[in-house]
């Protein structure tokens, strides 16, 4: 494999797979805040 | 009755990412991308992610979670009315889809259960599938199997049935796929696979076909348009980020794809030159997935365990993308006043009786499968036409809990400009394509792939939905107030 499949290959996973880590990450993050007792995420409850 | 619930925002991300992952991102989009240029595919395929799927699902998202009502419902309600009849073509679409998609998932279920006993390599491969698919009870039988199962779990409710399911099957799926991805990588000859896969030749891009198979695979893997988003929003337990929630839904589908592209090229280059690659890829879906995957596993270290790991994924992958389907019908019939239980029963009923000419005749599947393959791609500019008349002054103020910027404005360039063109685009390119597959009889209504059965088939189903608009309309309102 040519240096510039190297370097293309790591772009595509780079950019699918962090990008998918980073909304994940970022979404269970307000996840476990939202467990704190009394602290609000700025989110509204439906129910 | 208690409306149902995820328990928490992890449970609706593993569900809807496993709406959105089905069979398609397994063995479509290798083999689409090994047809289209190799690595240059994945520059328009990622554009097309946040071109086509992720603004629909923003859409679905939103309006789900504000409404809480089925398709149609949501339709009826934001429409007043008159628009009642697109949320029940999305609806019928879709289910149309699972009446087929039920077959499908059987034959991964067979497969699953026939590596596990060792058949899968008993019988040459072409024969096993020819015996199986052609001429046998069994795609029935396991059609009704996975009906069956999909009722018991839909039974037990949002938390304990559909997220708990995906709650496991998920990270199991996403783990045996990587552990599969470690070992094609590993195999000797890997490394004219990732070469293809990740070749740098980016003239390919100025073909046309490549741009419209992207654009192709990014509607109909994700999920965007067909409805599910929006049930699945329906059962949020706190308002969530429908844009956050989206790009984790899409970017969690096409990290599938591309593990699944490191499963399946490496893992053929490592048998077969570029020709007899190519060669494959032109056999299908289903052939390369049942014939001349099953024929390579039998010739590694290991194929039977690799097998049962492939095929469990395939299966678990399907499973929970019918779920969602299964789901986006008790949600209409919740709306027309069935109790679950009810609604589940009546269901299970209908699929199994629509399913069976699937199951019982392949070129019927594959009619069903163009037919309402295509379209989604309606579904997609139905939600953009929803959103026109909706507005984006009202869906910014009532619908998505975040304050207008930089984003409004592209996505609303996005959702009333870029859908419809791509619609536009879409269809006719399939439906000339149509032509040139069968030019005598493209326009026949009764012809496997053509024009005519597609306009035929959508023209019936338009044709008595515009006619019970009014009162069915009419009647969700009543039940709604």
């Amino acid at each position: 494999m040519s240096l510039s499949s190297y370097v293309y290959m790591l772009m595509v996973c780079a950019f699918v797979w962090g990008g998918f880590l980073i909304c994940l990450g970022l979404n269970l993050k307000n996840q476990t805040r939202e467990k704190k007792p009394g602290q609000s995420d700025g989110t509204v409850d439906v129910n | 009755m208690t409306r149902p619930l995820f328990s928490n925002r992890y449970g609706l991300i593993v569900a809807l990412i496993g709406m959105a992952v089905g069979t398609g991102n397994i063995w479509r989009f290798p083999r689409v991308m090994a047809q289209n240029g190799g690595g240059a595919f994945f520059i328009p395929w990622f554009l097309f992610l946040f071109l086509w799927s992720v603004p629909l699902l923003i859409v679905e998202f939103s309006i789900g979670q504000k409404l809480r009502r089925s398709v149609v419902g949501s339709f009826a309600q934001l429409s007043g009315g008159r628009l009642t009849w697109m949320g029940g073509f999305i609806v019928l679409c879709t289910l149309g889809i699972m009446f087929y998609y039920s077959v499908v998932t059987g034959w991964c279920l067979y497969y699953m259960l026939q590596s596990l006993s060792g058949g899968i390599f008993a019988t040459d491969s072409q024969l096993l599938w020819k015996r199986f698919s052609a001429h046998s009870p069994y795609p029935f039988y396991a059609h009704l199997i996975c009906i069956a199962l999909i009722m018991a779990v839909a039974v037990r409710g949002v938390e304990k049935g559909i997220e708990r399911l995906n709650r496991w099957m998920i990270p199991v799926m996403t783990f045996i796929l990587a552990a599969l991805a470690f070992y094609t990588v590993s195999l000797p000859g890997k490394e004219a696979g990732l070469s293809f896969v990740f070749n740098t030749d980016f003239s390919k891009l100025l073909n046309y076909r490549v741009w419209l198979e992207a654009l192709t695979q990014s509607a109909w893997s994700t999920g965007a348009g067909w409805g599910l988003a929006l049930t699945y929003a329906g059962y949020t337990r706190r308002q969530e980020n429908p844009v956050l929630t989206s790009f984790t839904t899409g970017l969690g589908n096409n990290s599938i794809e591309l593990i699944a592209a490191f499963v399946i090229m490496p893992a053929l280059f490592s048998f077969f030159p570029l020709a007899e690659v190519l060669k494959l890829a032109q056999s299908g879906n289903t052939g390369l997935t049942f014939i001349a995957l099953p024929g390579l596993f039998e010739q590694v270290p290991a194929g039977r365990l690799l097998a049962i790991s492939f095929f469990s994924a395939l299966f678990f992958a399907a499973f929970t993308s019918l779920l969602a389907m299964f789901e986006m019908g008790i949600s209409f019939l919740a709306d027309l006043g069935f109790g679950r239980r009810h609604a589940i029963l009546f269901l299970g009923l209908i699929h199994a009786g629509a399913g069976t000419f699937s199951a019982l005749n392949p070129s019927f599947l594959d009619n069903q499968d163009w037919v309402w393959g295509v379209g989604l791609l309606i579904n997609g500019f139905f939600y953009a036409y929803l959103m026109r008349h909706i507005g984006i002054e009202t869906f910014y103020r009532d619908f998505m809990p975040l304050k207008a910027g930089l984003h409004r404005f592209v996505f609303e360039k996005i959702i009333f400009l870029l859908i419809p063109l791509e619609f536009a685009a879409l269809l006719m390119w399939w439906f000339f394509q149509s032509a040139a597959w069968d030019p005598e009889r493209w326009w026949h209504p009764f012809s496997g792939l053509s024009v005519g059965t597609c306009l035929f088939q959508w023209g019936i189903v338009i044709s008595l939905l515009l006619l019970v608009n009014r009162p069915l309309a009419e009647y969700l309102e009543k039940r709604r107030s």
